[in-house]
């Protein structure tokens, strides 16, 4: 080839002449280089594809095992089938959540919070994976870690699975913020409370367990949590 | 129109057609590693599966290295091992001559021994193979012999860039360890080369990352004390596998050269031994890897893992398996990493980083120390984080690793691989390649 490049033509520019033969073969070479590439990409990217397909298959196989675990209450088998599941597919935010759960419950909290905040990168206003990071972080002792993630759990947007009604993020708010001695914030937070809570007696118990531990904490104005009522038909009630 | 039919400008400069042909081995060369990779996992999924009986994640080890050394002492022997050695020779002495075939010998040989369980990597064979299509496709274009040596290093980048999904790593890989310049002319086509390969493998692949890496602060000045223990340790376990690597290969040279076929089915059976009581060691082991980087492992879990991955790689590339040593490197400097950073959170008097940051370290500490690569080691750390921060720390433990590693073994591991096999490449002069015999 350096051989041929090296000649230059002194015919005139502007007669066609037949092209240098090894050039000519060098370019043929590589159109058919690029031909084979092209073949390798498609062969490739069908390997790749049914990989993938594998991948989810197993992902699914193991996050089944894993629910299944968890639900008998084994919960390092279903911590190793949530790790499983995650190493096969990747890309899965329920097998991250899961397994980030699972760690959480097991006290793992390092890891959990590590799988969490990448979690929170893509979905900065999910209500399930700040409400997670919120309770590692009060398990942590970081107030103001923690309250930040409880509010945006409380107002964030259910982007990952099937959150907790809000009024559970909201009184383990209440408590955590009468652990730290947060009064002030703690009765904000339980008058919110007041104006959500479901009409279910359980709701209404622990609400009425705050505010009496708020109040032998701190004397407080007094909180009107009214008592549960039934529903009219037209859903609204009297 | 007129002018487009004139002999000039149909000329095609021997510059121009390098650089397409740059282009055209790095998609090629990226596209090997990319289908290398995928290989491993299909092996791995029909010859162990998802849910194996011990009994075969015992034997498929054995099973697959009898094949596999059949292979490689009746029509592959230049495939044994990692294949950056090889690559090396080949760019230093050969004048960039590789058969093809050892391009297709070393995906035959590797892809069944890492899908059964032997704890190898899969970057040093990439790298051999991408660096063995690069020779074969200037060796059928006629390049000349200066040209056909310098695709040795674009196909070695473009291998390791898609393998590796760091492209950067792989141009100063290729630059510090395949052609041990760092000033080499060659920037632009390895450049050119790793860049096609990433294209290419992220078009296949996506782009999700290889590792998910935590992010990292510098929590206290004094957590540079935790960072400097981490770089002499590192040093020591660097020198501790480098001697260990070397001596298991020693004896398995020294047994009778008819033993030789069937040396890689020996090791498969302590491979399998080694399966039963830590399954983790297993293969690439990548998955293990990210749950130490996001701080998912017990301190005595993470010093097991450590101890039997290296037990495991001596093995299986000392019986001499197609398989790298990159990968492995990798996962116990990050299982040392995070066990330092498990201890450092239990005795520092002040706040640490998350365990994951010291595994992270820890990876370019034995990098450094083993593969004797500084360089690559703290840009491959840097391209995984793309965080600034981690510099200073990294660099710390990488140069007190490759200080201790260089001072008590001073051979780097490819080239003392390279004196066993009667290869003698001087570590100051590349150039001075001596071959015996």
């Amino acid at each position: 080839m350096s051989e041929d490049d090296q000649q230059e033509p002194d015919q005139n520019e502007q007669t066609p002449l037949p092209r240098p033969p090894l050039i000519q073969r060098e370019v043929a070479l590589l159109v058919i280089l690029c031909a084979m590439a092209v073949a390798l990409f498609a062969g490739t990217q069908r390997l790749a594809a049914w990989s993938r397909r594998l991948s989810v298959e197993n992902g699914a196989m193991w996050f089944a095992r894993g629910e299944t675990a968890a639900q008998r209450g084994d919960r390092n088998a279903a911590l190793a089938a949530f790790r499983k599941a995650v190493a096969a597919d990747r890309t899965s935010t329920p097998y991250e959540l899961a397994l980030a759960r699972g760690l959480a419950d097991a006290g793992h909290d390092d890891e959990a919070e590590q799988i969490l905040l990448r979690l929170r990168d893509g979905e900065p206003d999910d209500i399930e994976v700040n409400y997670r990071l919120a309770r590692i972080a009060a398990r942590a002792g970081r107030l103001d870690e923690a309250q930040r993630y409880y509010n945006h759990a409380l107002y964030g947007i259910d982007r990952t699975g099937v959150p907790p009604p809000r009024y559970v993020i909201r009184i383990e708010l209440v408590g955590f913020l009468l652990d730290h001695d947060d009064l002030d914030a703690a009765q904000d937070e339980l008058n919110a409370l007041v104006r959500e809570l479901p009409d279910t007696p359980a709701a209404h118990q622990q609400a009425d367990a705050l505010k009496a531990r708020l109040e032998r904490l701190r004397p407080a104005p007094p909180v009107a949590i009214p008592a549960p009522v039934p529903s009219t038909p037209d859903g609204g009630a009297q | 129109m007129k002018r487009l039919l004139t002999p000039s400008a149909w000329r095609v400069r021997e510059n121009q057609l390098f650089l397409a042909l740059t282009v055209v081995i790095g998609i090629i060369a990226g596209l090997g590693a990319v289908l290398f990779a995928l290989s491993i996992e299909a092996a791995r999924h029909f010859i162990v599966g998802t849910d194996a009986p011990w009994w075969r994640v015992a034997l498929a080890p054995c099973l697959a290295s009898v094949v596999s050394g059949i292979l490689l002492s009746r029509f592959f022997p230049d495939a044994r091992g990692s294949g950056i050695p090889q690559t090396k020779v080949a760019f230093h002495a050969q004048d960039g001559v590789m058969h093809p075939r050892v391009a297709l010998g070393k995906f035959l040989t590797a892809v069944p021994v890492i899908g059964a369980g032997h704890s190898m990597g899969r970057e040093g064979p990439s790298v051999q193979i991408g660096a063995a299509a690069a020779s074969w496709a200037g060796q059928w274009l006629r390049l000349p012999r200066e040209r056909l040596r310098d695709l040795i290093p674009v196909g070695a980048s473009a291998a390791l860039a898609a393998a590796f999904n760091t492209p950067v790593a792989a141009v100063l890989f290729s630059l510090e360890e395949i052609i041990a310049d760092m000033n080499a002319p060659l920037i632009g086509s390895t450049v050119v080369a790793a860049v096609s390969a990433v294209v290419v493998e992220r078009a296949i692949l996506g782009n999700e990352p290889l590792f998910h890496v935590p992010q990292y602060r510098l929590m206290h000045p004094g957590e540079l004390l935790a960072y400097v223990a981490l770089g002499v340790i590192g040093g020591i376990a660097s020198v501790a596998f480098c001697k260990g690597l070397l001596g298991a290969r020693a004896a398995f040279q020294r047994m009778p050269a008819k033993s030789r076929m069937w040396q890689p089915a020996i090791g498969g059976l302590m491979i399998g031994a080694i399966l039963l009581v830590t399954p983790e060691v297993a293969g690439v082991g990548y998955e293990h890897v990210d749950q130490a980087l996001n701080g998912g492992l017990l301190l005595r879990v993470a010093v097991l893992l450590c101890v039997m991955k290296m037990i495991a790689t001596i093995v299986s590339y000392a019986s001499g398996n197609a398989g790298g040593i990159f990968a492995p490197t990798l996962y116990f400097g990050a299982m040392l990493g995070g066990a330092v950073g498990l201890i450092a959170r239990q005795l520092a008097p002040f706040p640490v980083a998350a365990p994951g940051a010291y595994a992270l370290v820890g990876m370019g500490a034995l990098f450094a120390g083993i593969i004797r690569a500084p360089m690559t080691s703290v840009f491959m750390i840097f391209e995984i984080t793309q965080d600034y921060q981690i510099l200073v720390p990294l660099m710390v433990a990488n140069m007190l690793s490759f200080v201790i590693s260089q001072r008590y073994q001073p051979d780097p591991i490819y080239h003392a691989l390279l004196a066993q096999d009667g290869v003698s490449l001087s570590p100051h002069d590349a150039t001075a390649l001596h071959v015996e015999g």
